[in-house]
């Protein structure tokens, strides 16, 4: 035997050893894992372990259902949002419940019409306890009209115009107690002064070019507003003299 | 196969959070778009999202010591006609409306056999039952309203406007007074100088009420319509507010038609410049 093989020999021994070494670890801690599959390949052992292969189909049916989750979340938001938004179209209601059974209208609720019947006529009609300025054979002029629901044709404001014997232009608007018209709006902020009058708590204010004031009065709400006044103060005359 | 979960976790999570915000401001989001389109419409009815809807956006309170204001206006303003039933987006034909009305006073072909004034006082009337809404019927169809897409484009409002004018034998000019991207205030001025009213074709219509208190203005300014909508301007108000003799501020507004009430309380602000896609004097004669 050559001294190569002698060598050879020597480190292959040695080697053996270190491999058997090695193994022997590798087995020892082979079995410490809980279940072994040996899959055959080529000749070649593939070690698998069972576990490994649980947790990656389990974190793969997290990401699934998370992204389930996801694009549920989106379609509900789209759908549940897009129906109360108003602009979204014809079906979008305007019309707003308030608590109580309160109801705001706007422009896109109702619609005005012309009327030849004064507050006057209606309230006969309607047998209604309603004020107005019975003044309609004196004046000058006068005009009234109708904001009727679309859906219902129900009044729900009354409007009028008229010019009192001082040819001061008087406009009125009477709803029921539970329903506010946008075109009152500017009511709101214009009358910020307080006052009482027959018992009847007034909300007005006083300024050159035009009067407002506000009141409610057996279940229905009248906004007063008055151009031309010959007077300061013509218009708290003129809810005293609805009043009376 | 590896599957790295927290990464994979925080894409879906950062995804759908950008795709329920999109679709969020998809849903919130209003056409706006009318220098674009060039569509007006904004009035009750038909297929357009254009609610009136007085949503109040500002609130302030200014205080002074002493305040002037001049107002510039037409003479007994404008009639404040408001919507007839069955003209779907027809804010044109109520602007146009206003401005005809207007001009009926001195040239009363323009409206045959109906006076648009009280004889004692000058002032204008509003909606009549007959002759007002043939007059919107009648605009609404030259103005092409409703033919090419929802509402009327500025165009076509012009355009409708001018032959219904030049029908009834009578002129109708336009004169250009917007500057930049709002109205010019000395053009304005001239025009309400001039007795002549103003067309406003509005992004948006954002309306001020100024309440006058003991030495302080609350000021509110309210959206009444957040798409494109026609109306007519008829004074000038200019507020300015001292504190002894220093003034502080001027607040200058145009009064406008809506036509959408009869309310004479809205205000546009001149200054602002987020609003005006076009302004025009109308001169008829």
């Amino acid at each position: 035997m050559s001294r190569e093989s002698k060598f050879h020999k020597l480190i292959e021994k040695q080697n053996t050893e270190e491999k058997e070494a090695f193994w022997k670890k590798l087995e020892s801690r082979l079995e410490s894992e809980r279940d072994i599959d040996n899959v055959e390949c080529g000749g070649e052992v593939l070690v698998m372990s069972k576990s490994r292969t649980n947790t990656t189909r389990r974190n793969l049916l997290i990401v699934v259902a998370v992204f389930m989750a996801l694009a549920l979340a989106i379609c509900l938001t789209f759908f549940i949002v897009k129906p109360f938004d108003k602009t979204a179209g014809e079906d979008s209601k305007n019309e707003i419940e308030k608590p109580d059974d309160k109801r705001y209208c706007t422009v896109n609720d109702y619609s005005t019409e012309i009327s030849k019947i004064t507050i006057k006529q209606y309230a006969a009609d309607k047998n209604l306890e309603l004020l107005y300025f019975d003044c309609y054979e004196e004046s000058e002029y006068y005009a009234d009209t109708q904001y009727i629901l679309k859906e219902t044709r129900e009044v729900i404001c009354l409007f009028e115009e008229i010019y009192d014997s001082n040819y001061a232009d008087i406009n009125l608007y009477v709803t029921d107690d539970r329903t506010e018209v946008d075109v009152t709006k500017p009511f709101d902020n214009y009358c910020i002064k307080d006052t009482v009058i027959n018992s009847v708590k007034i909300k007005y204010n006083i300024e050159p070019e035009k009067s407002y004031a506000k009141f409610t009065y057996k279940g229905h709400r009248y906004y007063l507003s008055v151009e031309d006044a010959p007077e300061d103060g013509y218009i708290l005359g003129l809810v005293e003299t609805l009043l009376n | 196969m590896k599957i790295n979960v927290r990464k994979s976790l925080c894409w879906f999570v950062i995804f759908g959070i950008l795709l329920n915000v999109v679709c969020i401001f998809n849903v919130g989001l209003k056409p706006s778009f009318a220098e674009t389109s060039d569509r007006y419409s904004a009035t009750y009815g038909g297929d357009a999202p254009t609610p009136y809807e007085y949503t109040e956006i500002s609130n302030e309170t200014v205080n002074y010591t002493r305040r002037e204001v001049v107002p510039v206006g037409l003479v007994n303003n404008a009639p404040l006609y408001t919507p007839i039933s069955g003209l779907d987006n027809g804010c044109g034909a109520v602007a146009g409306a206003i401005i005809v009305g207007f001009y009926d006073k001195y040239y009363e072909e323009l409206i045959p056999n109906y006076t648009t004034y009280l004889s004692f006082n000058g002032k204008y009337k509003g909606n009549d039952a007959t002759y007002i809404p043939k007059l919107m019927r009648e605009l609404y169809t030259l103005m092409r309203t409703n033919v090419d897409d929802i509402g009327v484009s500025r165009d076509d409002c012009l355009n409708g406007l001018k032959a219904y004018v030049q029908g009834k034998n009578r002129s109708l000019e336009y004169e250009d007074i917007k500057n930049s991207n709002k109205v010019d205030y000395n053009s304005f001025k001239r025009a309400m100088n001039e007795n002549k009213p103003v067309l406003l074709f509005c992004d948006k219509t954002v309306v001020y009420n100024v309440i006058k208190s003991t030495n302080s203005d609350r000021i509110v300014g309210a959206v009444i319509t957040s798409t494109a909508h026609i109306v007519v301007g008829y004074e000038l108000y200019e507020v300015k507010y001292y504190n002894g003799d220093n003034l502080f501020r001027t607040d200058r507004y145009i009064r406008v038609a809506t036509g959408l009430s009869t309310n004479s309380e809205y205000l546009l602000k001149i200054d602002a410049t987020d609003w005006c896609n076009g302004a025009y004097t109308v001169t008829v004669k």
